[in-house]
């Protein structure tokens, strides 16, 4: 898939059980928002995603 | 709700799926759930803002991991199997105007390393049999939402589209092999009157059987049989073809162009190597202000009728891109 060196993934869950997950190429994540309080926080995507 | 009830007639699953009736149709700009949230008493999709794209599973979505049981029971002419699968969207700006045209290269680059990444995570799941990744659109399309975006669904079986490719390209391999898409790119090449645009990479044309009068097939030069086969170099080419043929469509009417985009290659896993990666625009003017519409004989006899000529169709998009993109593209 080309290079995905600069390519990192950030995986959350909201309350009702969905997944996102952030891409970020240029940047890092930045820490957890009080947005993002309602959400947890993970580096890995889930097995069963 | 998600479950799959099968045609024994088509022979094809048909899914139902009554949430997405409640879907979210038009909202104004202030209310759209695909832009970052603003205000927290108006919580979006996004709860954040300092992503570059993001993808999230669809808050109505036609197929789950962990589906209800169906509504009814199954019979031996009429089986039903939940709908098991995934079915996500993928954001790809904070932005809430743009478009594959519009955005940077480099953004259109990304886009497509996410394409794999998810490609290829979802692939891995044993209950998915096809990863279609696709783009509607446009209203005349039946967009509900007008952030730039995209969607896709993982299957738990190959879909009747891609199923037919796979199983041409098996028949024309076993008789002349052969890779069936590899030849027809050979025969568009010499022939030249359908391409419309090209790079090193990639070739663009109206195929010579184009149900669409403006449809166009974007096809890798080389055997490629997924989006995670490719180079940097074969990205940044693809990132090009796209925009370049996305610019084209916006320039012929001098209008946001609608289309359905689809995104066709090997089911995850697969050692056959049949599919050979491509993308495909449906898109559904076939004039400025005239819509083609599926009636009759497409939808009721499954016969498409093109109220043009393919090669016709390709010199005026061709023509487009030598008068009205000046961007050196």
């Amino acid at each position: 898939m080309g290079d995905t060196n600069n390519m990192r993934k950030e995986y959350i869950t909201r309350e009702d059980g969905r997944y996102l997950i952030f891409y970020y190429f240029n940047s890092d994540p930045k820490p957890a928002s009080t947005e993002d309080r309602k959400v947890s926080h993970s580096k890995e995507e889930k097995s069963d995603v | 709700m998600s479950e799959m009830r099968w045609d024994p007639v088509r022979q094809e699953w048909v899914i139902m799926s009554k949430q997405r009736m409640d879907r979210t149709f038009l909202p104004p700009k202030e209310y759209c759930p695909l832009c970052p949230t603003q205000n927290r008493n108006i919580p979006t999709e996004i709860p954040r803002n300092d992503f570059e794209i993001v993808v999230f599973e669809n808050r109505f979505p036609s197929f789950s991991m962990s589906p209800a049981s169906p509504a009814v029971e199954e019979t031996t002419i009429y089986p039903v199997e939940p709908g098991v699968g995934n079915c996500e969207v993928v954001v790809y700006t904070p932005e809430h105007q743009g478009s594959l045209a519009t955005l940077s290269k480099e953004k259109v680059i990304n886009l497509i390393r996410v394409w794999g990444d998810r490609y290829e995570q979802l692939g891995k799941k044993d209950e998915i049999k096809y990863v279609l990744i696709f783009e509607n659109r446009g209203e005349e399309v039946g967009v509900t939402l007008h952030h730039p975006h995209g969607q896709i669904y993982a299957f738990p079986y190959i879909p009747p589209i891609p199923s037919q490719e796979l199983s041409s390209a098996q028949e024309y391999r076993d008789k002349n092999n052969s890779c069936l898409f590899c030849d027809m790119l050979k025969t568009e090449e010499n022939d030249g009157s359908r391409v419309v645009t090209s790079n090193n990479s990639f070739i663009a044309f109206v195929p010579f059987y184009a149900r669409y009068p403006f449809e166009v097939h974007i096809y890798s030069r080389e055997h490629k049989v997924s989006i995670n086969s490719f180079s940097n170099t074969e990205i940044t080419d693809l990132a090009h073809i796209l925009q370049k043929t996305v610019k084209a469509y916006d320039a012929l009417f001098n209008q946001t162009f609608p289309y359905i985009m689809v995104i066709h290659q090997d089911p995850p896993g697969s050692l056959l190597r049949l599919g050979h990666l491509h993308f495909e625009f449906y898109p559904p003017l076939r004039d400025k202000g005239k819509l083609k519409y599926l009636a009759g004989c497409e939808q009721g006899g499954g016969s498409f009728i093109n109220d043009s000529l393919p090669e016709e169709k390709a010199k005026q998009l061709r023509e487009v891109l030598a008068g009205d993109i000046k961007s050196g593209d």
